[in-house]
């Protein structure tokens, strides 16, 4: 495991998870909490994005606790918990929020 | 493993604080060290007046911390600048000054921050 | 202990949010603490290095002249250029710097024991 790339604002209203996008490599982890958790519905750009990195190896998350929270869902095989969260902190060799 | 945390952001604000909660106590749970700098009005978590009825407790659940080994500072200028005093904050805890979030830095293995 | 690398990574324009200003009050204070220190102004944060600002009416202290001491206190100062070009600022209009692409940015990180961030 590489870095781990932390989106913790709405995909929406904020830009942040662009940068994310940008610099994330084969190994890293772009993983989505708090509000930024709504990235399951878009906006349409970074549904684009996130597919051509997860074609190259990037490995796309989101936590449990904050899609349920707010009543979304996301595909089971990309939804870590915090128990999967902390295991993720552990593995990755730096945490880019 | 010793992971650090700072932490921007005030109580009842912004899930900053839950989400560190959350993640600190698994990692304490899991017998490993917490280190944790608190900036700006990040050091209101550390409040011991704070009263939150039908609420969870945020200064509380740092006090939980604590308690299980987690060493917790406040940025002693950002609660100068703010009003808060050393005896306003819960036991335990200490305001501090860069230094110690430079020797957090040194230590941690793992470094997560939480801003706006 | 050893001495660390770390990466600050400033994230928000100076003034409407103190984050620039204490961004810098911090890694500052890492600077001289011995911490090896690179920061890095991305997303608006590189207004941060907009030369000719003038906030003396708001009654705060110039971030451009702060950050302009970087140097001198052995951290070293990098512009993330597509940010910059994406808000329609030339290399011109920076102080001095380094300016960096997505590519030197990954290779920086992957330099550093830790990534703060000022967002």
């Amino acid at each position: 495991m590489e870095n781990l790339y932390l989106v913790t604002r709405s995909t929406f209203e904020r830009t942040a998870w662009q940068l994310a996008a940008r610099l994330a490599k084969p190994g890293d982890t772009v993983c989505f909490i708090q509000d930024a958790v709504l990235a399951v519905n878009g906006p349409k750009e970074l549904r684009g994005k996130l597919g051509e990195l997860e074609s190259t190896g990037v490995s796309v998350k989101y936590l449990a606790e904050d899609l349920a929270a707010r009543g979304l869902s996301a595909p089971q095989e990309k939804v870590i918990n915090y128990d999967g969260f902390v295991e993720l902190i552990e593995k990755s060799k730096r945490i880019v929020s | 493993m010793t992971i650090g945390f700072l932490l921007r952001t005030g109580p009842y604000t912004s899930q900053n604080v839950d989400t560190v909660y959350h993640l600190a106590k698994r990692f304490l749970a899991k017998g490993y060290q917490v280190r944790m700098f608190l900036y700006e009005d990040g050091v209101f978590n550390l409040a011991k007046e704070i009263q939150s009825p039908q609420e969870r407790n945020l200064a509380g659940m740092m006090a939980e911390l604590v308690r299980k080994g987690a060493k917790i500072r406040g940025c002693g200028t950002c609660a100068k600048f703010r009003g808060l005093k050393m005896a306003d904050i819960i036991e335990g805890t200490k305001l501090a000054g860069i230094v110690v979030f430079s020797n957090y830095l040194k230590e941690c293995d793992r470094f997560l921050s939480f801003g706006f | 202990m050893e001495a660390k690398k770390v990466m600050i990574l400033i994230r928000s324009a100076p003034y409407g949010m103190a984050t620039a200003g204490e961004g810098f009050r911090a890694l500052i204070g890492l600077a001289s603490m011995g911490i090896q220190t690179h920061v890095v102004l991305a997303d608006d944060g590189v207004l941060v290095a907009h030369k000719g600002q003038a906030p003396e009416a708001l009654g705060m202290h110039k971030l451009e002249d702060a950050y302009s001491q970087l140097a001198d206190f052995g951290a070293r100062l990098y512009v993330h250029l597509p940010s910059l070009t994406k808000r329609g600022l030339l290399k011109d209009d920076c102080i001095s710097v380094e300016f960096i692409s997505d590519e030197k940015l990954r290779e920086l990180i992957f330099e550093v024991d830790h990534v703060i961030t000022f967002n």
